[in-house]
């Protein structure tokens, strides 16, 4: 948090030093409420009662061009399931070498998926936000430092990024840090048409609150089972490949995304989704299915020999119930509308509904006003 | 009497109405660069400008009905459309959208003092300063 503030404080200050820098000011919001049409299973956090916090934010930028190629970009994010509290999403000093090349450092965007980019502007897409069944990752934002490089080839529009850098973040139970974030991004945008793909691997340390369960198998001749539940520098990697086409007036997008953290109980994720949409003057209809697919890793556990030991029966028991947890298929679907009633506001509308195998298909009604200003 | 003169009444107000409302949605939009300017960028080209894809011009936008047709034409979106474009930019670090212009006047001022400046006006309001690449 330290390190965020004194580099959005870098950012503003450089700002009043040259004579002729001029601020920027921008902003985006949703305003959204939701409600789960299931009394007992909440669905993307909402329950049986009617919910206007929990996916509702706002954000400003601030962007100053410092001139000779420099420019800052301070991004502050409120959301409402934060209790409103504002954090620095991005907080970056940019530098144009030429207009091909950028190198950006501070805190930034991390592009894993085909909306990343602008995952908040709900005003730049047709949902109310990219499905969270397959927009997964914990964190979207680095600090570290980033080169972007963007040419033609013919007609066909390339933009190439690498970054690196490191996160830390919580889930309000647990902490996880997560070091020697190396990603790369390529995307061609041809006409109606953008192609892409990334590629990020990282360090991930941090613990799921599993301390006893851990400690009570490095008490046995097998204790890599613990360790296997706990993330000690593990190795990760996230792949997606996306196509995307719109020609404003048919919509069509599909992206998979399978990413592992190796030899852990977070396992190998394998999301997918499929998203068509259609306009209709100022109205837009569109339609999502994909599919939230995870296996925890069981590889070490499966080799403990059962039956030898009441106790390790025990723990072996307890083990399976928690990488049960992490190990299911859960396929999706939404259906939506998108009402562009004012120049800046539009309307959505969002019916989603998950089938989470042992609980059922539980559906789940959002609404929201996104706008940007 | 006063009945004739006042259906006479009507029907003219109609016939101007009609005449205004036509003016109003077939104005024809003019896109000018600087005389100096010596290229002669098609419509798709003016599209990649004031899209950001294309940086050798610098565009200049205006709001209302004109800008809209503008969008509608040479850009193939709305204005929302247009808006969600840039908003996508914006928020990104991936560029600015085109200033925006007041009015006519402004526009032709613009483009007349800047080289590398490129902006639409209504077609009545082209004068001498500045240089038309297309009519839409």
């Amino acid at each position: 948090m330290k390190k965020q503030t004194f580099l959005a404080a870098l950012a503003l200050s450089a700002v009043p030093l040259t004579a002729n820098a001029e601020i920027n000011f921008s902003g985006f919001g949703s305003v959204v409420g939701g409600i789960a049409l299931d009394d007992e299973v909440s669905v993307r956090d909402y329950t049986d009662d009617i919910e206007f916090k929990e996916g509702s934010f706002f954000a400003l930028q601030a962007y100053a061009d410092l001139t000779e190629g420099l420019s800052a970009t301070v991004q502050i994010r409120a959301r409402g399931n934060d209790d409103w509290e504002p954090e620095f999403t991005w907080a970056y000093l940019s530098y144009e070498i030429d207009p091909s090349w950028r190198i950006q450092a501070g805190r930034q965007r991390i592009p894993f998926y085909l909306y990343s980019d602008y995952l908040d502007v709900s005003y730049a897409y047709h949902w109310i936000s990219p499905p969270s069944e397959v927009y997964k990752a914990p964190f979207d934002s680095i600090d570290g430092i980033a080169t972007l490089h963007n040419f033609n080839v013919g007609d066909a529009l390339v933009d190439m990024r690498l970054y690196y850098g490191q996160e830390d973040f919580d889930t309000g139970t647990s902490s996880f840090e997560i070091d020697n974030i190396i990603s790369a991004v390529a995307s061609v945008n041809y006409g109606w048409w953008t192609f892409r793909t990334s590629y990020t691997q990282f360090e991930i340390s941090g613990d799921f609150g599993l301390g006893q369960l851990v400690g009570a198998w490095e008490n046995t001749p097998f204790p890599v089972v613990g360790s296997d539940l706990n993330l000690g520098e593990d190795d990760g990697n996230l792949l997606e490949v996306g196509v995307l086409f719109d020609n404003q007036d048919w919509l069509f997008l599909a992206e998979y995304m399978p990413s592992a953290v190796e030899k852990s109980i977070v396992g190998d994720y394998t999301p997918w989704m499929i998203s068509v949409g259609k306009r209709f003057g100022s109205t837009m209809f569109h339609a999502t299915v994909g599919e939230d697919k995870v296996e925890a890793y069981n590889k070490n556990f499966l080799q403990v020999p059962r039956g030898v030991d009441a106790g390790l029966d025990a723990l072996i028991g307890a083990t399976q119930g928690v990488l049960d947890s992490n190990t299911y298929t859960r396929p999706f679907y939404s259906v939506g509308m998108r009402w562009d009633f004012h120049p800046s506001v539009a309307l959505k509308v969002e019916y989603t509904n998950v089938d989470y195998e042992n609980l059922g298909n539980q559906g789940v009604i959002q609404t929201a006003l996104v706008t940007v200003f | 009497m006063n009945y004739t003169f006042n259906r006479f009444k009507s029907r003219l107000l109609a016939v101007v109405t009609l005449m205004l409302c036509s003016q109003v949605a077939f104005a024809d939009v003019a896109v000018v660069v600087n005389p100096g300017f010596a290229g002669t960028p098609d419509q798709a080209q003016v599209a990649q400008v004031f899209l950001g894809k294309d940086k050798s011009l610098t565009p200049f936008m205006q709001t209302g009905a004109l800008a809209d047709e503008f969008i509608d034409k040479v850009l193939s979106r709305n204005a929302s459309q247009y808006k969600a474009y840039w908003a996508k930019l914006a928020f990104t670090g991936g560029g600015r959208p085109p200033k925006e212009l007041g009015s006519d006047a402004e526009v032709l001022s613009m483009v007349s003092s800047s080289a590398d400046a490129i902006g639409f006006v209504d077609a009545g309001a082209v004068d001498d300063s500045v240089k038309v690449l297309f009519t839409l």
